[in-house]
């Protein structure tokens, strides 16, 4: 702490977050995991406090400079504590230094909430795993085994859009079209419906496999169906675009637990398309093919960080930057329908598998956001929106379940009863 | 578990309704799996509202009886742009009332524009000037060097704000040697204060000042 570096500048994909978030789009995430027992507060508080050891990186606060956000280091050590908010709340509060990252635990839960700016969903497995491993090592007396994750921290703290940014010339990016959007009525002080299907994988890569494709291709198929089906025809002119991350580490080496992902823009144009199902994971999957190419994840990396590197953008005091943002993310947001993401699976020393029922992750955003892992043999898929309707979580897993697949849906209260009903006076009775 | 025949799928926790199709589902309850969040009502909600409706009535109050008596001339003019001042003042201070070195600094900035523009509208005697502006540089300066001694605040805390509190001290003398000043005292104090504050604050925490620096103003 004594050092007399203990800040940093945000990395290139935590830019846009602080000046984005707000109450209805807090950018936080939410991974937990499920055991089989109760959790014990105390062992958990000893695990976490190991485990900050680890990713010191985390234990830093948001602050506002002159002209951009920094992450400056802090000495406030993170408490768990019972669940007792919404999921993904809001965790960054402008003028009190909170850290960007929350554990908490409600009876066979552990949740860790961490805010967009500090880590991606990798970064935060990594994360989540440690503690985990420390957690059920220290509570069954088990000698703690080892992660197969091993990065030193220079590697965690790394900002690897600044490493893979070379500045070399970029190319014009074709702009797209506005999207179809969702709306609907939403839930009152803009809660969020997470509703949480746990699924075995099996028949799942079957139906990939009938159609010749990838389960995300497949799943991503199944959505943007499910989505076709529940909005408007009219609203149709318009492509139903997805945006999935996509986690650059697989691409360019990196062990950084930091931020380290794109987004690729992935659209069905339903109204000149005849939209069979066949004919959408064919397009889905070729626009991925073409959209993983190292050469276009290049071009990727080069025009987001121009922008940062813009000597304009850089003199430009934060207090103008820090609004012109705001009108860039919204109008960037015009461009999809929902985001869709999957986190991968998610792997576990095998000695502590069998006390892990499941993982699960899910995103605060004020759109439809559908996030995925897989752990063991079961897939885990969330649906996270503002909206009251479910019809498209509803269509999409019965496509699952006429599949053969066996769901289980979990569903967080909303402190509504009935869709539609007077939701206020529901909530003035509670 | 509870189950829903319509969308075969099964239901964990304890509703009675499928999420999904919002038909009734059969089986036993379960646990619920999420803690019960109760609905935040804004704190001091009606408060405000009472506070922001009587300032209002006053003004309103003021401008009608003024209307009425034109012949005394303009005055309800500055009820209503003290109302303001009063709420500009507020508003910022609750916003920012976490973090008190912004608090400080800030309010001194803006009390200080609305004096002059008070000063200003009131055929400028220059109170402005000879008094707000160098007692309240002053004040700031005192109390902030106090709060964060007191309470022992990290150097990334306040040194930012104690720098601009320096250099807005360093306003009174532009004023003074422009001779915009007419009675001195004040002012003096606080460029002496000025003075003494940037020297020991480059002698005592001088590494803290580069490094604050290289943090707030990195490109």
């Amino acid at each position: 702490m004594n050092t007399d570096h203990n800040w940093s500048s945000l990395d290139n994909a935590a830019l846009i977050f602080p000046a984005a978030a707000q109450k209805a789009d807090t950018q936080v995430f939410r991974i937990s995991c499920e055991l089989y027992e109760k959790i014990d507060p105390v062992i958990l508080q000893s695990a976490l406090d190991q485990t900050i050891q680890i990713f010191h990186v985390y234990q830093s606060v948001l602050k506002r400079g002159f002209f951009w956000y920094y992450l400056e280091s802090t000495d406030r050590k993170p408490v768990v504590h019972e669940e007792n908010t919404q999921p993904c709340a809001t965790l960054y509060r402008k003028n009190s230094k909170n850290l960007l990252f929350d554990v908490s635990y409600f009876k066979n839960r552990i949740n860790l909430e961490v805010y967009h700016v500090l880590a991606d969903g990798t970064g935060a497995v990594h994360f989540l795993r440690t503690l985990m491993t420390k957690y059920l090592s220290l509570h069954h007396q088990i000698d703690e085994p080892n992660l197969d994750f091993d990065a030193s921290a220079t590697q965690m703290s790394d900002d690897s859009f600044r490493k893979y940014y070379r500045g070399s010339s970029r190319k014009k990016q074709t702009r797209r079209a506005f999207a179809c959007r969702l709306r609907g009525h939403k839930y009152p002080e803009d809660r969020l419906k997470i509703m949480t299907g746990l699924i075995k994988i099996q028949p799942l890569l079957d139906a990939a496999h009938r159609h010749h494709t990838t389960l995300t291709v497949f799943l991503a198929a199944c959505l943007m169906n499910a989505i076709s089906e529940t909005v408007h025809e009219r609203t149709k002119k318009r492509p139903i675009v997805l945006d999935i991350p996509v986690n650059l580490r697989s691409h360019f080496p990196s062990a950084s637990a930091r931020n380290f992902f794109s987004v690729l823009l992935i659209g069905y144009d339903y109204w000149h398309h005849d939209g069979t199902f066949e004919d959408v994971v064919k397009k889905i999957s070729d626009d991925l093919r073409a959209g993983l190419s190292k050469e276009k994840l290049t071009q990727v990396i080069e025009t987001y960080s121009a922008v940062e590197h813009n000597i304009f953008a850089r003199i430009t005091p934060l207090i103008i930057k820090d609004p012109a943002l705001k009108v860039a993310y919204r109008y960037a947001a015009r461009r999809k329908t929902a985001g869709f993401s999957n986190l991968g699976i998610v792997s576990m020393p095998q000695e502590l598998e069998s006390f892990i029922r499941s993982f699960d992750i899910c995103y605060g955003s004020n759109q439809l956001q559908v996030c995925m892992c897989s752990f063991q043999d079961r897939l885990s898929i969330s649906f996270s929106s503002p909206f009251v309707s479910s019809e498209i979580q509803r269509r999409f897993f019965r496509t699952l379940t006429s599949l053969g697949a066996e769901v289980e849906i979990t569903a967080s209260p909303t402190g509504d009863v009935k869709e539609g009903g007077p939701k206020h006076e529901v909530l003035r009775k509670m | 578990m509870k189950y829903c025949e319509k969308c075969k799928v099964s239901i964990r926790g304890k509703d009675t309704n499928c999420p999904l199709c919002q038909n009734r589902l059969s089986g036993t309850d379960e646990e619920e799996l999420y803690p019960f969040v109760p609905t935040i009502y804004r704190q001091y909600e009606l408060f405000f509202k009472l506070l922001i409706f009587s300032t209002i009535t006053i003004g309103v109050l003021c401008v009608a009886v003024n209307l009425i008596l034109p012949d005394s001339g303009y005055w309800s003019l500055f009820v209503v742009v003290g109302i303001a001042c009063f709420w500009i003042s507020l508003i910022y201070a609750l916003q920012k009332k976490g973090n008190i070195p912004n608090n400080i600094t800030a309010q001194v900035f803006i009390l200080s524009l609305l004096s002059i523009g008070w000063d200003w509208i009131t055929d400028w005697r220059g109170w402005s000037l000879n008094y707000v502006i160098p007692i309240g540089c002053s004040v700031a300066m005192i109390s902030l060097a106090i709060i964060a001694k007191v309470t022992k605040m990290p150097a990334e805390d306040y040194i930012v704000y104690f720098i601009i509190d320096i250099l807005f001290g360093i306003v009174p003398l532009i004023l003074y040697l422009t001779g915009q000043v007419g009675f001195i005292i004040p002012s003096v104090i606080c460029i002496s204060l000025s003075v003494l504050s940037l020297t020991a604050l480059i002698l005592f925490e001088g590494k803290n000042v580069l490094r604050e620096m290289a943090k707030n103003f990195h490109v």
